[in-house]
């Protein structure tokens, strides 16, 4: 089943957990949560570089993954102080992105292009699967009641995550094949790289 | 109710409405992307729930002892993914290279440690922390067996391409869990 990954399948694999449990408690935490994978995400990556072949090796690669629990812990430990109306909804997911697949992908790919387009495609799915989660199973969005009830409850719950992970992602699937979507943020990522560069 | 049915009542509900997989996600991306047929998955959930076994003992004993410092579990319960790691590598399982350039191997440790922290969570420190392992461990291995079944299913080659992939998986699973939790969300 994993054969001819496509990014979107590709990303939604990686950060399963993440899109499965960062978005129970709305758009703001799922916000929260992905930028903070992102970010641990971005100094792995920038450990990594540091020392190339030590963390290539099995050695490395375990202290590489202590690392990256150790920066999650301590993100587990400081943002509840710093977004105070969120701090009920830091729980041990919250510990689990430091061991998120995604974190440590691609890592031996030392162009920017495919670490941002992972991240992008990463934050968009997140932000779907949110606001999809938070509007149908509570009737809010970023916390203003939009519905008196909520319209589809089980959203807001374990079977809800599952269907509407499947349903953006699948979403996104289509579109991205429709729109020849894939090939085109490539394109654009490695243009504006380039671009950049120069 | 009675000791007995006591017991009955807390292995039912953890192996069905409070299933660690469905409802906490525990090892999920794990049981996606592992198993393998179903004449195979009998062996390999029965590695992996052993391994899993290993580490929700060790991570039950270790918190007790060591409960005034807590701030150590995450890396008692990170050596101890390690430990079960090298476990299941031992029995062949979790070997080469997934995707995006990552070795098999981290499919398995979120997993672990996500498994070590729902049970100690919920630990009271008694015969019923055992049950719930018990439990927890019998879920995990039904939830394994019916995804390995699944995915022979889905991967017919009449299916469109699109139905092959995890999407077609994750709405079953929806359906599984609304039905384990007893549709509790009407």
């Amino acid at each position: 089943m994993n054969d001819n990954l496509t990014l979107v399948n590709k990303i939604s694999l990686l950060a399963l957990l993440a899109l499965l449990a960062g978005t129970a408690n709305g758009v703001l935490f799922a916000l929260i949560f992905a930028l903070s994978l992102s970010l641990i995400a971005l100094i792995v990556k920038f450990i990594y570089l540091i020392n190339e072949s030590f963390f290539d090796q099995k050695e490395g690669q375990v202290i590489l993954w202590g690392l990256g629990l150790g920066i999650s812990y301590f993100l587990y430990a400081l943002l509840p102080q710093i977004f105070e109306s969120q701090a009920q909804h830091f729980n041990y997911y919250f510990i689990l992105i430091g061991v998120t697949p995604l974190v440590y992908a691609d890592l031996k790919n030392s162009q920017v292009t495919q670490f941002l387009l992972n991240h992008t495609l990463f934050l968009d799915l997140m932000l779907a699967v949110s606001i999809l989660r938070e509007l149908l199973g509570q009737g809010s969005l970023l916390n203003y009641q939009i519905f008196n009830s909520p319209p589809l409850s089980i959203a807001n719950n374990a079977a809800g995550a599952f269907l509407i992970l499947a349903i953006s992602a699948f979403i996104y699937e289509i579109l991205t094949k429709k729109l020849n979507l894939e090939t085109t943020l490539v394109k654009e990522t490695v243009d504006n790289f380039e671009s950049e560069e120069k | 109710m009675s000791e007995m049915s006591e017991i009955i009542f807390i292995f039912l509900d953890q192996l069905l409405k409070n299933n660690l997989v469905l409802i906490s996600f525990t090892a999920v991306l794990l049981i996606i992307v592992e198993t393998p047929k179903l004449r195979a998955a009998f062996k390999t959930g029965t590695i992996i729930t052993g391994a899993m076994g290993f580490t929700a003992i060790s991570a039950w004993i270790f918190s007790y002892y060591l409960g005034s410092i807590n701030f150590v579990f995450p890396a008692v319960y990170f050596l101890n993914s390690l430990i079960a790691i090298k476990i299941i590598k031992s029995y062949g399982l979790l070997q080469g290279e997934w995707i995006a350039g990552l070795k098999r191997e981290i499919i398995a440790l979120a997993g672990l440690l996500a498994f070590q922290f729902n049970l100690i969570e919920k630990a009271a420190y008694n015969y019923q922390d055992l049950i719930i392992i018990t439990a927890s461990l019998a879920g995990f291995y039904l939830i394994f067996i019916i995804v390995a079944a699944l995915k022979e299913q889905l991967d017919l080659k009449e299916n469109q391409e699109i139905f092959k992939k995890e999407y077609t998986l994750f709405l079953v699973l929806a359906f599984l869990t609304a039905i384990m939790s007893g549709f509790n969300f009407l």
